[in-house]
């Protein structure tokens, strides 16, 4: 079904440890263009930490990471990173804005300062991108005025502006009230559709079985089991991936 | 609603109280002739300049203000340096930095005063100049230090205490580690190091006393020889005066920082 040698991202046999406890045993994956792929699984599975290291900000012990054309797993040092960094932004369960700049500075900052790319530019980009995410009007407020989904939203601008070919979604909506995570799902909906390539850790079922094109499911640093979500859902094939929708659904 | 007009009319009075006795103080002071505190009032030029008209300007409570700006330049300067230091990736800045902020933070100040006076030479020669350090250079020097070390200390648990969320999603936008300290965690943290450089300087302001031991003319070294010939009972006056002149002096710093302080706690994250 995937062909290696076109897909964008590639995960081959990834371990990582921290300190004595292996979170990842052999992660292997592939996603391709436009391709928005659903992780799912308890807590403490190692979810998180893959979309960190396809991203760099975590090294891996082990394995194989290719993005586009950097080979992940041989960067050395921060500034090696940086061209990847291009090519993959990251949407935090947190949103970690910066506190201290402005709804518009936040989404301005790094293609100035990062990309160099031209003020007035970069300005016009910034404020389709808030109204993209329905958020006109808010440029002169401070993340601590915003409310949870709002500042959520501001975050995907701000990775939006990098023109990323990805994107990485670390849980988005854990943090946010049952109500204000549809306005974030709304916006990611709107991105997959786009044909932007996501990677998605995500709690929200409903959400992973109808966006995604493939999901997978992962317990103990491994994937259990991986397949588009009309399957996984309704025909789960591992004892494992069985008893954890069952808990969930 | 009662309690805030409770706690209100406490605050007046309490206010109330602190005016008449100031009032007392001063009538005390200027009226009452041959009185203790008349004495007080008389030599209160000296104890806070040197000199008994006010001017020039030979020592006392100013030379006290002075080593403690001076000292407090100096230490901002090292202290920055050294926290810089101290937060370096790369071991071998960080570990002489920790080991110097270390060794000054656990020494007594007054030790630290002595060491200078008797480890910096009285003179010196740099590049074929002459420079004499004089005690007072050399107190300057003997407060910085510990001030310095503490100061590192209070920077590097402010950039330590800005969410490590603020690294993750800086570096995964490409900014380079420098970028990264300038232009998302100094200005974050530069609001938690303000108060703490504050409290240190009114710390180091009280801390300016011990300079006597270098035989500066400041105002504890005035208590001790210039009115050391006043009655052992009027000195006691003096003495009160000067811990009042050290209080005025100190407390509103420490109280404005406190308010910084609170100001800042809301803004987690």
């Amino acid at each position: 079904m995937i062909d290696r040698a076109t897909s964008l991202i590639e995960l081959d046999n990834i371990h990582k440890s921290f300190g004595k406890t292996e979170v990842l045993k052999g992660i292997s994956l592939q996603v391709n263009k436009g391709e928005a792929v659903c992780i799912i699984g308890p807590s403490g599975s190692g979810k998180s930490t893959i979309l960190r290291c396809i991203n760099g900000l975590l090294p891996v012990n082990e394995g194989f990471i290719r993005v586009g054309n950097h080979r992940v797993h041989e960067l050395q040092n921060e500034k090696a990173m940086r061209p990847l960094r291009h090519q993959v932004a990251m949407v935090f369960q947190q949103y970690n804005l910066f506190p201290h700049r402005s709804v518009l500075d936040n989404v301005m900052m790094a293609p100035m300062q990062v990309l160099k790319h031209e003020r007035e530019e970069v300005r016009e980009r910034a404020l389709r991108l808030l109204k993209k995410v329905r958020l006109e009007g808010k440029e002169e407020r401070y993340p601590g005025e915003l409310s949870g989904g709002q500042q959520q939203r501001v975050a995907i601008a701000r990775a939006l502006a990098m023109h990323p070919e990805i994107i990485l979604f670390d849980e988005v909506t854990a943090a946010l009230d049952p109500e204000t995570v549809k306005e974030v799902l709304n916006t990611i909906r709107e991105l997959v559709d786009e044909g932007l390539t996501c990677l998605l850790v995500t709690h929200e079922m409903r959400f992973a079985r109808e966006v995604s094109h493939r999901v997978c499911f992962t317990d103990k640093g491994k994937i259990v089991e991986m397949a588009p979500p009309a399957q996984l859902f309704d025909h789960p094939q591992d004892a494992r991936t069985r008893e954890f929708l069952g808990q969930v659904l | 609603m009662s309690d805030v007009l409770y706690l209100k009319r406490k605050q007046h009075i309490r206010r109330a109280f602190l005016f008449m006795a100031l009032l007392i103080l001063a009538l005390s002071m200027i009226n009452d002739q041959g009185g203790q505190w008349h004495q007080v009032w008389q030599k209160l030029p000296l104890l806070l300049t040197g000199s008994m008209e006010g001017w020039p300007l030979n020592g006392g409570f100013i030379l006290n203000i002075f080593i403690g700006i001076a000292s407090m330049a100096i230490a901002t300067v090292l202290g920055l340096f050294l926290g810089l230091m101290m937060l370096a990736k790369r071991r071998w800045l960080s570990l002489p930095g920790r080991a110097v902020m270390n060794f000054l933070r656990n020494a007594p100040w007054l030790v630290l005063l002595f060491a200078m006076l008797y480890l910096l030479p009285y003179r010196v020669e740099l590049m074929g100049w002459h420079f004499t350090l004089s005690p007072l250079f050399k107190a300057i020097v003997g407060l910085s230090l510990p001030t310095a070390a503490n100061f590192a200390e209070v920077i590097r648990g402010a950039v330590n205490s800005v969410h490590s969320g603020q690294w993750e999603s800086a570096r995964s936008l490409g900014y380079s580690q420098w970028q990264i300290y300038r232009i998302v965690i100094l200005p974050q943290a530069l609001r938690r190091i303000i108060p703490g450089w504050m409290n240190l300087y009114a710390l180091l302001a009280i801390s300016t006393a011990l300079a006597t031991v270098t035989g500066v003319q400041e105002v504890v070294t005035l208590l001790r020889t210039t009115l050391a010939t006043e009655s052992e009972n009027s000195l006691v006056y003096f003495y009160i005066t000067v811990l009042l002149m050290f209080f005025c002096y100190c407390y509103p710093i420490a109280l404005l920082a406190r308010r910084l302080e609170n100001h800042t706690k809301g803004d987690a994250i």
